[in-house]
């Protein structure tokens, strides 16, 4: 046989893989080698079984034609043993066997991968689930690789499946575990946060237990190391709770409150209260101990799951703070009403009041306060107290209130008392009954509360009223009476100008006659202007509408100015006036000159209007020091006069009070004027007073306030420079253009009126052309051509017209040594002033001689 | 400038000045009209004629403007002048014109450049 037919024979066994003979036609060694060749392959054959065997795999291939079609399926016999079945004939070499068997959920990725595999080429890699004929759905991990023909498509397609159940369950197993594991984890961590917060909420039980009140059993659950000995060997020693219940009760319990807690505790009412309810709880006092723990609580909750057996966890816990709590916020608004009713002065009492009985009164603190009593005293009774204190013409009324109250509900009286030392007093009572009171006779409450305050306030105020309406009333009689006073003094001079007017018309050609007439009408208008202007004057003070303008002032000429309004008065009276001024220390002084001047012509007036011929008028002004800034003017007023009866000494300053008697003009005055004095003086917070005797004369006292002008000095020294020399007319004598030029314009700023002269011969010329009185200063340089100053000067004072001698004069000079003074003096010169020109000294200067003028 | 530089530049004293004559306006027009004064040229004159006379009047005029003004220095060197010449014209009264003609040299140029800046 040739080598050709040999490897095709070869070739064959394996595509088919039957093993089959080789005939052999061949020579001997090619035989053997054949023989061989044939036992190698036996033997790969059996090896390959085995591995198949061991790992359960099986095989298969697919053949493909050039055209890609499927000519043959080959499925290992493994495979088929590992899929249940036995032969070709219950699993034919067909693919569909295969795909037939595929598990619904693989079938579309592994046909894909299949023939992705077949036709592109690439790794075939899958794993899926075939059934199998008797174990159901196994899973096959399928690995195959495609030969392919020249031109790309497949020729064979071959591969190696492996069971992968065991594998695949081993996996699941663990993956189940793990996750069994990692919610186990879980849990116990929720476990664990539970009993946390379990323990952190039950930190306050001593001890806890499940108990079930069925059988009477109990479990501890908890126990603190706090607990008393005693307490948890009843507890570990009993399992039984009656019994451990009736333990603690007897040794631990208080007496007051055993019965009570056996009551709570006994397991058929507890189970059926639990039932009910869910939870019971109750407190009680335990017997004294040394750590003073006093106040506990029993606490008992259902936990029952089913209807036939109930179970409860059973608490124990201390609350002595919590009790602690309450009695303090129950005693804080204890004191806080206490507190608030006593600042309010109101006490508090309750009064039980039997038929036949003495009423018996409770009284608070305050009560007790009010009446006086001391705390120690705190009477048990204070009703006789109370009543005692009521002033006796109410007490029958406040008995009557409380009466009433019992009828009718809440009463309130106001009436006054007295306890103690302490002078009246007034209380309002508010008093109730208790409705359904049990016993007999009645319960009354109520409260005192100490309205003196109020009471006596409402008084003043009455008073108060009462009195302005007095006031009112007295002012309008007054008014009424001013008014009528005032009508007929105006209607009198009216009246007198009518009368003159009918005798002037009578007597129309008597030409003197008419002259009189015309002369008293006149006197008579004037008289009557004077009196409405004095109206005014009064009316104007009494409403206070006088706006006071305070200015500063010179005593001496607000003295001077009345002295020169009332010297010719007095001079046609023959009436002497002697003014006097003392210890002036302050003359400059700030306050209402204008009525201070008032005031002193009407005084003084007066003094020369009522004065005996050739009388006299003594006027003594003094100054005395008030306090600070302040100093006081007296002036003492005396006249020789013919003095006033002392009754009407008393209504002197009262509207139109005149004596008229001795009056020595025609006309009394108005009568208002020392109406108008007084007002004024009340005004400037002075006084006024008088004294007097009939055939002798009156002395009036005035004392009046005034500030001390301090600031007198600065004002005077800068209110005169600049504008004091305003309209002085002055000549200026100097040679130089610019000099001249530059005092020029100086003077004419200050409004001076400026003619000028080149030389001291010009200046006086000028002077000399001058009108008397034309020229107020002049001003001459002493260095000039021609003529100098100092001869000018000289020249000016030979001169024979008046003002020559006392026109003065000043001097402007560079030098200013004595002996330059001497000379200007010498030359008849009033001042030297040296330069250079100061515009300022110049014009104080000016100012002296503008007022000397 | 303004006028109290221009008082500054030739060591004149504006203050003072303003204290004693209260205007600017006033200041600034006789600074002015000090350029036409003609007691300096007449100073001069005087020297130059040997006119003791009209060369003192001149002095002591110009020292009164210049007092007048606050030309301080000019007035100081007019001043020096004006008591020499009091006594006599000798030479010391020319070395103190040359003190003298430098200050209103000075002052003359200054008001002039102040008078073009305006």
């Amino acid at each position: 046989m040739e080598l050709k037919e040999i490897i095709r024979c070869l070739q064959n066994m394996r595509e088919t893989s039957v093993i089959a003979p080789i005939p052999f036609r061949g020579e001997g060694d090619c035989q053997q080698l054949i023989e061989e060749i044939n036992t190698l392959i036996m033997e790969e054959e059996r090896k390959a079984k085995m591995v198949h065997q061991l790992i359960s795999s099986g095989m298969w291939t697919m053949h493909f034609n050039h055209q890609g079609e499927i000519t043959k399926v080959v499925w290992s016999q493994e495979f088929r043993f590992m899929l249940g079945y036995e032969n070709r004939m219950d699993f034919p070499d067909r693919l569909d066997s295969w795909t037939e068997l595929l598990h619904p959920e693989d079938r579309e990725s592994t046909l894909e991968a299949y023939w992705h595999a077949v036709k592109c080429g690439g790794k075939y890699d899958v794993i899926y689930r075939l059934k199998t004929r008797y174990q159901g759905y196994r899973w096959f991990h399928a690995i195959g690789e495609t030969l392919r023909w020249e031109k790309g498509n497949p020729r064979l397609f071959t591969g190696v499946f492996i069971d992968i159940t065991r594998e695949k369950e081993q996996k699941e197993n663990i993956q189940a575990r793990l996750e069994m594991q990692e919610q186990l984890n879980e849990m116990s961590h929720e476990l664990e946060m539970n009993n946390e917060i379990l323990n952190a909420l039950c930190e306050d039980y001593n001890s806890i237990y499940i108990v079930n009140l069925d059988t009477g059993k109990y479990d501890i659950y908890r126990m603190t190391d706090t607990l008393p000995k005693t307490v948890s060997e009843i507890s570990f020693t009993n399992q039984i709770y009656d019994v451990a219940i009736s333990q603690y009760i007897e040794r631990w319990v208080s007496e007051n409150d055993a019965g009570f807690v056996r009551y709570m505790t006994e397991r058929k009412r507890l189970k059926r209260l639990v039932r009910e309810t869910g939870r019971v709880s109750f407190r009680y006092c335990i017997k004294e101990r040394a750590d003073r723990q006093r106040h506990f609580e029993f606490c008992f909750c259902d936990i029952s799951k089913t209807l036939d057996e109930t179970v409860v966890v059973m608490g124990a816990r201390n609350i002595d703070a919590l009790m602690d709590e309450k009695e303090d916020s129950r005693r804080e608004t204890l004191e806080q009403v206490q507190e608030t009713l006593a600042g309010s002065q109101t006490g508090l009492w309750s009064l039980r009041w039997e038929e036949g009985k003495a009423p018996v009164m409770h009284g608070d603190r305050t009560l007790h306060k009010l009446m006086g009593i001391p705390e120690e005293e705190l009477s048990f009774n204070c009703f006789r107290d109370w009543v005692s204190g009521i002033d006796e013409k109410y007490r029958g009324e406040v008995m009557e209130v409380l009466k009433r109250s019992i009828a009718n509900g809440f009463q309130e009286i106001v009436y006054p008392c007295s306890y103690g030392k302490k002078e009246q007093m007034y209380f309002r009572l508010g008093v109730s009954s208790k409705k359904n009171f049990p016993g007999s006779g009645y319960r009354l409450s109520g409260y005192w509360q100490d309205v003196t305050d109020t009471v006596k306030d409402k008084q003043d105020r009455e008073e108060l009223l009462k009195e302005a309406l007095q006031e009112a009333q007295q002012a309008n009689k007054v008014k009424t009476e001013f008014l009528s006073h005032m009508s007929h003094d105006i209607r009198t001079p009216i009246n007198g100008i009518l009368g003159l007017l009918t005798i002037a018309e009578n007597e129309e050609e008597d030409i003197s006659r008419q002259k009189e007439c015309r002369r008293k009408i006149r006197q008579s208008a004037e008289h009557l202007l004077s009196l409405v202007n004095d109206v005014l004057d009064l009316s104007r003070l009494e409403s206070g509408k006088q706006t006071r303008v305070e200015e500063t002032f010179d005593i001496h000429e607000v003295l001077d100015h009345c002295m020169s309004i009332l010297l010719p008065q007095a001079q046609l009276q023959q009436i002497k006036i002697q003014d006097r001024r003392e210890e002036i220390g302050y003359a400059r002084l700030r306050g209402c000159p204008l009525q201070l001047r008032q005031i002193l012509i009407n005084i003084i007036g007066n003094a020369i209007k009522y004065n005996k011929e050739c009388g006299s008028v003594q006027i003594l002004t003094k100054e005395t020091q008030g306090c600070e800034n302040t100093v006081w003017l007296e002036f003492e007023i005396k006249d020789t006069g013919i003095g006033m009866k002392e009754e009407f000494q008393k209504h002197i300053f009262e509207a139109f009070t005149q004596e008229t008697q001795g009056a020595r003009t025609s006309y009394a005055g108005t009568g208002l004027g020392m109406a108008i004095t007084k007002k004024l003086v009340d005004q400037m917070g002075g006084t006024i007073r008088l004294s007097s005797q009939i055939g002798e004369g009156s002395c009036f006292f005035v004392r009046l306030p005034f500030e001390i002008n301090r600031q007198e000095n600065k004002e005077s020294v800068e209110e005169g420079q600049s504008f004091d020399v305003a309209g002085m007319h002055v000549l200026l004598a100097e040679d130089n253009e610019l000099n001249r030029e530059i005092a020029q314009y100086v003077l004419e700023e200050g409004k001076v009126e400026v003619t000028c002269a080149a030389n001291g011969a010009e200046a006086l010329e000028i002077f000399e052309k001058s009108e008397p009185g034309e020229m107020d200063c002049i001003i001459m340089d002493v260095m000039m051509p021609v003529m100098d100053g100092l001869q000018a000067a000289k020249e000016i004072r030979k001169l024979s017209r008046e003002d020559a001698k006392t026109i003065p004069m000043i001097a402007l000079s560079a030098n200013a040594f004595e002996e330059d003074r001497k000379k200007t003096r010498e030359a008849g010169m009033n001042q030297h002033v040296s330069k250079p020109l100061d515009a300022n000294q110049l014009f104080a200067i000016l100012t002296q001689y503008k007022k000397q003028k | 400038m303004n006028l109290a530089e221009c008082y500054g530049e030739m060591g004149a004293d504006y203050q003072g000045t303003m204290q004693r004559l209260c205007s600017e306006k006033l200041i600034e027009r006789i600074v002015l009209k000090f350029l036409e004064d003609p007691s300096f040229g007449q100073l001069q004159e005087g020297l130059e004629m040997h006119n003791h006379q009209q060369a003192f009047q001149a002095a002591h005029t110009l020292k009164g403007i210049s007092q007048n003004l606050g030309f301080t220095k000019l007035g100081e060197a007019s001043a020096e002048l004006t008591d020499s010449l009091r006594k006599a014209l000798d030479s010391t009264a020319y070395v103190q014109f040359e003190q003298v003609k430098t200050e209103y040299t000075t002052a003359i140029r200054t008001i002039e450049k102040y008078r073009a800046g305006k």
